[in-house]
């Protein structure tokens, strides 16, 4: 139906792992959704080019033109998902340009297309505790999260019915079990390095993966049969993704409107109501603006782009941004601190082997700080790594030619294991992001400025880290360990969160504990952008649960007239 | 987790570098002219050369693999022009290393006394050696290792090749005669 002649109750803006979350939500509310999504459309399964296509099919075997990337796609190229099978779902960084200081830059990886990053993800997911929840209050860095566990709890199994996850449970209070489906295994060397790990330091754990594969049939989707790269599509729908999962469940309603192609520009504000009425957008086909009109409006674009809305939205009231009274949006921005992998050669296990590329990884829960403060920083990281028996890739490095060569290559090579930290960033008003009104894109919208660097908490987290990833290592006998206390730069880890953050006080933050925006009350933000603080887990769980909950509490106040 | 940590910015460094780009960094560019085709005593030199590092066996080697063709698209597409240059520079100056070794012109020289020049030279740039040809040799070799093993003969006949396994064994017991699986590594590694 042309979009034009039907009324909305709710618009979404974002189809990824939040606007899909947004667009179930509130369609099985029996609300009537506009879901706005600025790129292409994608077709599930159709679409996914890359899919189990054999790297002598890739004209630069899977690797990607070398000269293409450097020329339009410099920071795209720089995400570990993206390469020569997948680059349909990055964005053209020559095309879609934002401001970062070149000796201190901020990647900022998206994806334009139906379905956004939820097609690219890591898929690993864990729910947060009041450890995190709590953690702001307890040290002072940051406001207080208006939310505890407790609020969350109930949507986080509603989450994770729907979108499969299997893992296994482990009973730690600071990494609350879900509702899972059966785990993914641990290989050979992977449960030997369990077992040593768990003799030599009683109050570690290492658990398989808690990922958004399944491992069994689910809600009318395919287990996982093991190819590996989740990253290329899965027909299947093995993994979660809006297009497997949330926007076909949304569509079912026959109350979703999807409009693809649509970028949108701000969101409008009717200063006589105190609300936002509606959003302006522009189809970037033909460049033409409409402005569409609802009762609710969600930003569920992710969190830059969420916020980089708000920061466009100004008016008489809201000069610097709607809802920016608190002076607090665009600031406090954060991304996991990424260590460079700690690794070592495995000895042994020379006759055991894998069979099956398995897309999951093992998982060390966070061990420092919990229960009391014995580290020299606050806050904490969990590691992340597998290990893997080396392939032919070992004959790129080292001597050797001919026959003996070849026939070594022919056999599993040594076993590696490796794992990095993911650790907690905490937020820092300097961090931010802001628009430049003199620098647009060729839509004409003002780009973003991103101003970010990690600080000294998150340099000692990283310094324990190297420390901490030796000792373990070392436990289980393995050799030749190479570990550093490098970090990643800001924004390659894609956990970028903050910059519209949630807060008990509309003085000191943007949303409320519904996400909702404290100056005005029919307008949501529900994606990374609402984060009060980081974590150390993977936030996506975290993000759709805040989703569920605030789209529940938006189609609960339509009902009773408040919205 | 995702491949994304161990594997993709941070073998930098590492026994397991960056492939190509690695070795691309200390090639300067030189005197010779960075255009293509290759010459024909080029492409003869390539073609004994990939052979040697990967000859045939119970499955075919690296020229029946297509590796020669993969370089040439490589060098046309992958490299730039300056980077081309030092290639062939490079190219040129290992050509000769080995003529004085084996007393004679390469590219007729009898197999088993070139593969022997070419086994010395290998050593020797691998423990260190600074030679005018090494990073080009180390760029040849690299390219060789990877046209091959990700060639349709080299992934899927020299390597097993599941490109949908259908399930996951953590563990199983495998004899000395076991083939590794073909697994794509290198974004991860660059």
């Amino acid at each position: 139906m042309p979009m034009n002649t039907k009324t909305y109750d709710a618009i979404v803006v974002g189809s990824g792992i939040t606007g899909g979350w947004a667009a179930k939500e509130l369609t099985e509310r029996g609300l009537r959704v506009l879901l706005l999504e600025r790129g292409r459309q994608v077709t599930h399964g159709k679409d996914y080019v890359g899919e189990h296509q054999a790297p002598w099919d890739m004209p630069f075997r899977g690797e990607g033109d070398r000269q293409r990337y450097a020329r339009d796609f410099p920071v795209q190229s720089q995400c570990y998902a993206m390469n020569e099978y997948t680059e349909s779902f990055f964005v053209n960084d020559r095309q879609h340009p934002y401001e970062s200081d070149p000796s201190n830059p901020f990647l900022w990886i998206r994806g334009y297309q139906l379905g956004g990053r939820s097609l690219t993800w890591g898929r690993q997911v864990y729910r947060w505790s009041d450890l995190d929840f709590a953690a702001n209050v307890e040290d002072g860095y940051g406001v207080d999260w208006p939310i505890r566990y407790k609020d969350l709890a109930p949507w986080y199994d509603r989450v994770e019915q729907f979108i499969g996850v299997s893992g296994a449970r482990e009973d730690l209070p600071h990494l609350p079990d879900g509702e899972f489906l059966p785990p993914m295994k641990l290989n050979c060397v992977e449960r030997h390095f369990k077992q040593a790990l768990e003799k030599q330091y009683p109050e570690r754990r290492l658990t398989i993966g808690r990922t958004a594969i399944l491992t069994e049939a689910h809600n009318g989707r395919s287990p996982c049969h093991y190819c590996g790269p989740c990253e290329r599509g899965c027909s299947a729908g093995a993994y979660f993704s809006s297009l497997s999962a949330t926007l076909p469940a949304a569509e079912v309603t026959g109350k979703l409107t999807v409009q693809t192609d649509a970028i949108v520009e701000q969101v409008e504000f009717d200063k006589t109501r105190g609300r936002a009425s509606g959003v302006t957008f522009i189809e970037s086909i033909s460049g033409q603006r409409r402005t569409v009109e609802a009762k609710v409006i969600f930003l569920c674009a992710s969190t830059l782009a969420s916020t980089q809305i708000l920061l466009n939205s100004r008016s008489e009231v809201f000069p610097n941004g709607l809802g920016n009274s608190s002076g607090t949006l665009g600031h406090y921005l954060m991304d996991h601190v990424m260590t460079a992998p700690a690794f070592a050669h495995m000895p042994g296990f020379e006759d055991q082997a894998y069979y099956g590329n398995r897309p999951n990884g093992f998982f060390i829960p966070r061990f420092g700080n919990v229960g009391k403060q014995n580290r020299d920083y606050v806050r904490g990281y969990g590691c992340q790594g597998y290990a893997v028996r080396m392939g032919w890739e070992r004959g790129l490095q080292g001597a050797g030619i001919g026959l003996d060569f070849k026939r070594s290559l022919r056999r599993p090579g040594p076993w590696m294991i490796g794992f990095s930290g993911f650790g907690e960033c905490l937020p820092n008003y300097n961090n931010r992001v802001s628009l430049n009104l003199d620098k647009r894109d060729q839509w004409g919208i003002p780009q973003l400025k991103v101003e970010f660097r990690f600080g000294a908490n998150e340099e000692k987290l990283a310094a324990d880290f190297r420390r901490e990833s030796v000792s373990m290592l070392e436990a289980a006998g393995a050799k030749n360990i190479v570990a550093s206390d490098e970090v990643a730069p800001g924004g390659l880890a894609v956990h970028e969160m903050g910059t519209a953050r949630m807060g008990r006080d509309h003085r000191t933050s943007v949303l409320n504990g519904n996400n909702q925006c404290h100056d005005v009350p029919n307008l949501f933000v529900t994606d990374g952008a609402c984060m009060t603080s980081s974590a150390w887990q993977n936030p996506s769980l975290t993000y759709m649960a805040l989703t569920a909950r605030a789209a529940n509490f938006a189609a609960d106040a339509i009902e009773k007239g408040v919205l | 987790m995702d491949r994304r940590t161990i594997l993709k910015w941070a073998l930098a460094g590492s026994a397991l570098a960056t492939p190509i780009a690695r070795a691309l960094e200390d090639s300067a560019p030189r005197r010779i002219n960075g255009g293509l085709p290759l010459s024909n005593s080029e492409k003869i030199l390539l073609k004994r050369l990939v052979d040697l590092i990967v000859p045939a066996s119970e499955t075919p080697g690296a020229v029946k693999a297509g590796v020669v063709e993969f370089i040439e698209f490589m060098l046309q597409h992958w490299y730039r022009d300056d980077e081309k240059r030092a290639f062939r520079q490079g190219l040129q100056a290992l050509s000769l290393a080995l003529q004085t070794q084996l007393q004679q012109n390469p590219l007729p020289a009898e197999t088993k006394r070139l593969e022997k020049a070419l086994a010395q030279l290998d050593r020797a740039v691998f423990e260190g050696k600074e030679a005018e040809y090494a990073s080009a040799y180390r760029q040849l070799k690299q390219l060789t290792v990877i046209g091959y093993y990700t060639s349709e003969i080299g992934a899927s006949q020299e390597l097993a090749f599941h490109p949908v396994p259908g399930y996951f064994n953590p563990c199983q017991t495998i004899t000395v005669e076991e083939r590794a699986t073909f697994f794509s590594v290198l974004k991860e590694m660059s």
